[in-house]
């Protein structure tokens, strides 16, 4: 155990960090290269007025008549990505961490709500699978992968969970947490997770496009 | 025992023997090189970022008129489009069997329009149409393309028309709008080939072969209003281009060069055109990308900016309003390629007594099933493409049953499948260019 | 004789002040049994106390040298034959100027895990200190 921890808490988080944002910004950059390249248009065109115009009005919930077609989906999608992104950053046992490692620190959520929240990224979870594994055209559109994809995002959920409220096997469930979320963070600029990433490249040219040379709204 | 009824939605079926003879042509060697080389040269950075940020979430299938109008049949939705295709060449490395290429085939021709609605139902605004254009690019270069839709594309690269017009008959035929029209209007002329001309006025191919009185009514509104406009004679004249459509990006620019060229060389200050959107979505946004002008090298007007234009200036007025209630659709290539929503409006507004809203609108509304060189996959397709489309008929009912009594549409893409879906389904509806009510009711 | 018994009483009343005194701070050194500091006293806190028994720990560590943990350091080097006992560990470890609870902290889990991973012995992680309600 002792040699597991030592692992997971030293190289195995300085590789995963280094893949996800190295791994970032490799994507990035031959992208961006390759738009140089082939896509010239995204850069002719590039509007920041109506980049920005565009990306407001997807990452504010209800923003769209798209979303408000699908409000529960809608509502789901938006929970889960402010719990997804929120629990992991300011949660008090991780800024310790960051604290323990570089004598830095951050404001943090209070114990309760970090629960709540993870239990929100569960329960996102099981809708999402369920939603693929029920709606017609969603089953459809979903290979494997999408569905390890929500198993991937819910393991250190389930796992963080688990340690948190130290039930029995915390301490498997707290390197299975270390571990997974590692893997979590590693993978994503590699899979389908990249549009973490990706969302504000393709949000910005497809509002830049609607926008200043289509005069028309997107959303 | 009972035989289970073959659900034919399942898969694409192919209608189209031109697809079947161009496939057959093809060992399976060929269609990975295709594949693979286009992937490779002209599958940038747009492209895989779209493949790679699909989440499959589903969003947009309620964005797709064929999927809403097949009882959601899962295959319909947009995104499935791209699964059932891209998703099938990047999956297998390009070594698809002739009947995925030929389903492909079918999908990317004749199941989506590329009308760009779903871009604007999904979250990452992936552009569908660019995808689907990227697969019929595929199939244009392994000869695989139905058979009416490459029929036009040989007109476009024979004589620079869509509809095989030849010289003299296109000159002809406006000789022939000129002296109907100086009945009416004894000092009128259809100025050709006029050098320095304010307005070079240009058409599709088919307003000269079927559509013939669309000239005569815009040379009398260029009378009326006073404007100092020109036809010309030479190849150019037509503003249409099915290529583009076909996945001959090469022949668009070759269309578009010829269009330019002729308005250039008449050294003529804009170009206007007549009431088509894919002519607009080809020279405002397509063919003068592939040219290498970020905008077109000559400002284009469409003809509903044309008109709103003349109103709000007060070079034409209006005599009596048009008394019956009317509605408008909103065609794709100008609302979601232009904004001109507002525009048209403003002419209806000035020239209608009664305007009903259809439900959605402007950039909601849904496409006609025709355009995106749908229609022009010809007879083959028609049932498949009206029989898709059922939403469209239930948004000109619902029209109709708020009053509307007539149907403006300012495309002729539009007008062909809008009329198909009158018929169909029995709509008590008639369809109308904008040009048709500003005509009735302008002063002459 | 009179002076003898003033003497012893005198002597009687400060043996037993000693021995009370005595009585009183060894119970308070060697009966430990939680991590505590009154930095955190009316404080919130995050997570529950962590119960440590310092004589059990130090007989099973075999940690005989007080400033092995009541260290004091000076100029970035720890002062050997020299420990910090009696104090508090904020009185150090919350001196410098800006530090928060944080400091005092990650101290605590510096000091302890360190040594337990360095030994792989002892507990290293949240939940096998932090045990029990707040």
């Amino acid at each position: 155990m002792y040699d597991i921890y030592a692992l997971a808490r030293g190289p195995f988080a300085w590789g995963a960090f280094i893949i996800f944002f190295g791994g970032i910004i490799y994507r990035l950059v031959t992208t961006v290269m390759e738009a140089r390249k082939k896509d010239h248009v995204v850069f002719d065109y590039f509007s920041p007025y109506y980049a920005m115009r565009s990306m407001l009005h997807w990452i504010v919930p209800f923003g769209s008549t798209s979303m408000r077609r699908q409000p529960v989906l809608t509502i789901v999608t938006f929970a889960f990505h402010i719990c997804l992104i929120g629990v992991p950053l300011f949660l008090f046992a991780h800024v310790i961490l960051v604290k323990e490692s570089f004598d830095i620190s951050w404001w943090t959520l209070s114990g309760m709500a970090a629960q709540v929240m993870s239990l929100i990224v569960i329960l996102s979870c099981v809708y999402f699978f369920i939603r693929r594994l029920v709606q017609p055209d969603v089953r459809y559109l979903s290979a494997t992968t999408d569905y390890l994809m929500i198993l991937l995002v819910a393991a250190p959920f389930i796992t963080g969970f688990w340690a948190a409220r130290a039930w029995a096997g915390f301490e498997v469930a707290t390197l299975l947490h270390m571990l997974s979320g590692e893997l979590l963070l590693a993978l994503i600029p590699f899979t389908k997770l990249s549009h973490m990433f990706f969302f504000p490249l393709t949000r910005a040219y497809a509002g830049s496009e609607f926008g200043a040379v289509r005069h028309a709204k997107d959303w | 025992m009972a035989i289970a009824e073959p659900k034919s939605n399942d898969k694409p079926i192919v209608l189209d023997d031109a697809i079947i003879e161009g496939a057959e042509k093809l060992s399976e060697e060929d269609i990975a090189r295709v594949i693979n080389d286009m992937i490779k040269t002209e599958g940038g950075a747009r492209f895989k970022a779209y493949l790679n940020t699909c989440m499959s979430c589903g969003y947009c299938s309620e964005a797709c008129h064929f999927y809403l109008s097949n009882d959601k049949e899962p295959r319909f939705a947009p995104a499935a489009k791209v699964k059932q295709t891209l998703g099938e060449f990047t999956k297998k490395k390009g070594r698809v069997s002739r009947e995925t290429l030929m389903q492909a085939c079918e999908i990317a021709f004749t199941e989506c329009n590329l009308c760009r609605r779903c871009m604007m139902y999904c979250p990452f605004g992936i552009d569908i149409a660019f995808l689907m254009l990227f697969v019929r690019r595929v199939c244009h270069k392994l000869g695989v393309v139905p058979r009416y839709i490459q029929d036009t594309a040989h007109s476009h690269s024979a004589t620079m028309n869509q509809m095989w017009v030849q010289e003299d008959e296109w000159i002809d035929t406006l000789q022939w709008q000129e002296d109907e029209a100086k009945d009416e209007f004894p000092d009128l002329r259809i100025p050709i080939e006029k050098e320095g001309a304010d307005v070079y006025y240009s058409v599709i191919g088919p307003e000269p072969k079927f559509r013939a009185q669309l000239i005569y009514q815009a040379a009398v509104l260029m009378h009326v209003a006073k404007i100092d406009w020109t036809m010309t004679s030479s190849p150019g004249w037509d503003n249409s281009d099915m290529c583009m459509y076909t996945g001959d990006l090469e022949m668009t620019a070759r269309l578009k060069k010829v269009h330019f060229e002729s308005a250039l060389r008449l050294r003529n200050k804009r170009i206007v055109m007549g009431e088509c959107g894919h002519a607009f979505r080809s020279v405002y946004d397509v063919g003068n990308r592939f040219l290498g002008w970020k905008m077109p090298p000559i400002e284009v007007v469409h003809a509903v900016a044309f008109y709103d234009e003349l109103l709000r200036e007060n070079r034409i007025k209006i005599a009596q309003k048009f008394d019956r209630p009317v509605t408008f659709h909103d065609p794709c290539n100008i609302v979601r390629g232009q904004g001109l929503h507002e525009k048209a409006r403003n002419v209806i507004r000035q020239t209608c007594e009664t305007f009903i809203e259809m439900e959605p609108n402007r950039e909601h509304n849904f496409c006609c099933s025709a355009g995106g060189g749908v229609i022009n996959c010809g007879p083959p397709y028609k049932n498949k493409r009206v029989e898709s489309n059922r939403v469209k008929a239930d948004q000109l009912i619902a029209a109709r049953e708020k009053g509307a009594e007539i149907l403006i549409a300012p495309c002729h893409n539009c007008h062909g499948g809008l009329e198909d879906i009158i018929h169909h389904y029995k709509i008590d509806i008639e369809i109308k260019f904008l040009i048709d009510i500003l005509f009735d009711c302008m002063e002459k | 004789m009179k002076q003898y018994c003033k003497i012893s009483l005198l002597l009687a009343v400060f043996g037993f002040i000693g021995i009370v005194f005595l009585t009183i701070s060894t119970e308070a050194q060697f009966h430990i049994t939680t991590v505590e500091d009154s930095a955190f006293s009316g404080k919130e806190r995050m997570k529950p106390a962590v119960p440590f028994y310092h004589d059990e720990h130090n007989d099973a560590a075999g940690i005989y040298d007080c400033s092995t943990c009541h260290h004091v350091w000076e100029d970035g080097e720890k002062l050997e034959y020299t420990d910090s006992i009696g104090m508090e560990c904020s009185a150090c470890h919350l001196a410098e100027p800006g530090a928060t609870e944080m400091d005092l902290i990650r101290a605590y889990h510096l000091q302890c895990r360190t040594c337990h991973l360095e030994e792989k012995s002892g507990p290293i992680l949240c939940a096998e200190c932090h045990v029990g309600e707040k």
